[in-house]
């Protein structure tokens, strides 16, 4: 695979090449006009030239008359060196000696090093188109090539001017065009480069990032980028919510339990051996409500207290739904003594609200912790055991209470 | 052996079903010309006939150069003819098989339609006519009417003489129907009193008192005629457009 580098090398030496052959075939061509022009310049002259004086020769066949009007025209034409007319027997040339050195040449324009003879015939001419047409002589003109040539060099090089103007000019703007298409690929590699750090936050670029880039298309496709990668974060936080988060409480699930406290959290529990109390609720007479109120009435109870514990507990402590209507809550570096404290705040807030059932609702709820109820960090089922029997405890007492002994 | 007899039969018919193989050459590259032979084409095909390139039983040529190089030949066809200023310059009456339509009308007979058109009496008609095409002519001018006034380079030299006559006719001489010298002539003739006439159609831009106009329609249609039909005369007049 051609690498970026490369293609631009590559696009680069065409771009050259093309200036090249068109400057070339420019150039050619340019040559090959001028020869025409100068060909059908010479033309026109010659038959201007030789109408005029064939048709002073046919008012007047005076030869004084008509070698003095070519002599005029000789000296007021800088390229004409000379012309002859011979019809109807009759020579006429000026200057004198041009027929004996260049009446031999054959029809058209023949070329010398210094000169351009233009030789044609000369018909007769009817005012019936009936009689047909018959030669009656020819008309031979002189012309000076070095002058014509000065002319014509000179319109090439404009002309060649002119194309190196615009080729130059093309060249700039394809070049500049080019560097910028460069530019941005480089600064879209970064931009990539610097997304796939794997220490990079998925946040969106700053503004000024992605105005940095020249072409609008670039932008668009750096924008769509970040728009994209974002997105994906977004979904890939929602699905690891989803997967640790119970939808009914808010609280968290037993898989949090599973994947982080028993994975991360007990390993640094044992580490660093701080104290830990877990705490057990259960919603007291659940299953009346459940039956006489409806599964809803049931699921607004357990909303309200999810929000409840949240807004209650600190931010360092763990809540999370461990049954149906249980819930076990984690305060790391707290004793019982001041978990408990904490279960109360719950309790109260709970037992002010009015969900309708003609009573408060309330809950029961088993505490153990470390060092007290175990001696050893990390024994963390073992704690859960403890505060379940001391919760089954709670209830046998007659419920909306906590045991922590 | 009855299939094949049906065959023959309808090649035959096919080969039957066309009047005449007719050959057109054109050898007059003017517009008139052209337009002469797109209609004599379109009359063939009306009538039948089947426009070849060889192996024709009838040849219709178009203008002096295709004659020429036709009379060289000398084939067993019909050969008609047109646009031929003197075809008696090339005794092509006298041939047995050439058969031509005149393409300016006889001196003789553009004098009379020019007369009766301007209610003139009948008087001498100064020519001038340039000393090689004298003889030619002489043939088509009869003295009865026409008075040749010969010139050597211009017309200009027949000037003193023209003031003798009222009507000059013009000629189809190369040399006076050079531009300058018709200009000359046409100019000094106006400015005389001089009627000028002429059977040439196309001198009509010159500010002529008279011109014949060519019939181009009647033309074609009387070359087609000619293909068919073997007149008398050999050589036929040109028509021209009523008065």
């Amino acid at each position: 695979m051609r690498s970026f580098k490369s293609l631009i090398l590559f696009q680069f030496a065409v771009l050259i090449s093309g200036m090249f052959l068109f400057l070339l075939f420019s150039g050619l061509f340019t040559f090959k006009l001028a020869s025409e022009y100068e060909k059908r310049y010479i033309d026109q002259i010659s038959s201007i030239l030789a109408e005029n004086v064939k048709l002073i020769a046919e008012i007047y066949p005076n030869k004084y008359l008509i070698e003095e009007s070519m002599k005029r025209a000789v000296e007021e034409i800088p390229a004409l060196k000379g012309m002859c007319l011979v019809i109807d027997n009759q020579k006429f040339c000026y200057p004198q000696n041009l027929f004996k050195k260049y009446s031999l040449k054959g029809k058209g324009v023949s070329y010398s090093d210094s000169e351009i003879v233009v030789y044609f015939p000369v018909y007769e001419e009817y005012a019936s188109q009936f009689l047909e047409k018959k030669e009656e002589g020819f008309f031979l003109a002189l012309f000076d090539r070095s002058y014509v040539n000065e002319f014509k060099n000179y319109w090439v090089l404009n002309s060649l001017m002119i194309s190196i103007s615009f080729v130059i000019l093309g060249s700039l703007v394809i070049i500049s065009i080019w560097l910028d298409i460069k530019g941005d690929f480089n600064r879209l590699k970064r931009f990539i480069d610097g997304l796939n750090k794997p220490d990079t936050v998925l946040t969106k670029p700053g503004k000024e990032e992605i105005e940095a880039f020249k072409l609008k298309e670039f932008r668009r496709v750096a924008e769509l980028i970040v728009r994209l990668i974002n997105r994906i974060s977004e979904l890939k936080d929602s699905i690891k919510q989803l997967a640790i988060t119970d939808p009914l409480t808010g609280l968290f699930n037993r898989n949090y339990l599973n994947l982080v406290i028993k994975e991360s959290y007990i390993p640094l529990w044992r580490r660093k051996e701080f104290p830990l109390t877990v705490a057990l609720l259960d919603i007291d007479n659940f299953k009346s409500i459940n039956d006489i109120y409806g599964h809803s009435k049931g699921d607004e109870v357990l909303r309200r207290l999810g929000q409840i514990v949240k807004e209650t507990l600190r931010g360092s402590d763990i809540p999370i739904r461990y049954g149906g209507e249980e819930i076990l809550v984690v305060f790391p570096s707290s004793n019982k003594e001041e978990a408990v404290k904490a279960i109360e705040r719950i309790r109260s807030k709970l037992m002010e609200e009015d969900f309708g059932i003609g009573r408060p609702v309330t809950f029961s709820s088993g505490l153990a912790d470390f060092p007290s109820d175990v001696k050893t960090p990390g024994e963390f089922e073992e704690l859960i055991e403890i505060a379940d029997e001391r919760l089954y405890k709670a209830k046998k007492l007659g419920k909306n209470r906590d045991v922590l002994s | 052996m009855v299939r094949v007899a049906v065959l023959i039969l309808i090649f035959l018919l096919d080969i039957s079903a066309y009047a005449a193989d007719v050959c057109i050459v054109n050898s007059y590259p003017i517009p008139p010309a052209k337009k002469l032979e797109e209609m004599v084409r379109k009359l063939l095909l009306e009538h039948n006939h089947r426009i070849v390139k060889n192996g024709c039983d009838v040849k219709i040529l178009i203008g002096t150069p295709a004659v020429v190089k036709e009379m060289e030949r000398e084939g067993h066809y019909k050969v008609i003819y047109t646009f031929v200023l003197f075809p008696e310059k090339f005794g092509l009456e006298k041939r047995k098989n050439f058969y031509g339509v005149r393409i300016f009308p006889l001196p003789v007979k553009t004098y009379k339609r020019f007369l009766r058109k301007y209610a003139l009496k009948e008087e001498k008609v100064a020519v001038p006519i340039s000393r090689d095409m004298v003889p030619i002519a002489r043939m088509y001018l009869p003295r009865k009417y026409f008075v040749i006034l010969p010139f050597k380079n211009s017309p200009v030299e027949t000037f003193r003489d023209l003031l003798k006559y009222k009507y000059v006719y013009i000629f189809p001489d190369p040399k006076l129907l050079k531009l300058i010298n018709l200009v000359t002539l046409v100019n000094f003739c106006k400015d005389n009193g001089l009627l000028v006439f002429s059977g040439l159609s196309d001198l009509s831009k010159f500010n002529l008192n008279y011109v014949d106009e060519i019939d181009y329609e009647k033309l074609a249609k009387l070359l087609v005629f000619l293909v068919n039909h073997t007149p008398k005369e050999k050589i036929i007049s040109c028509p021209c457009r009523k008065l």
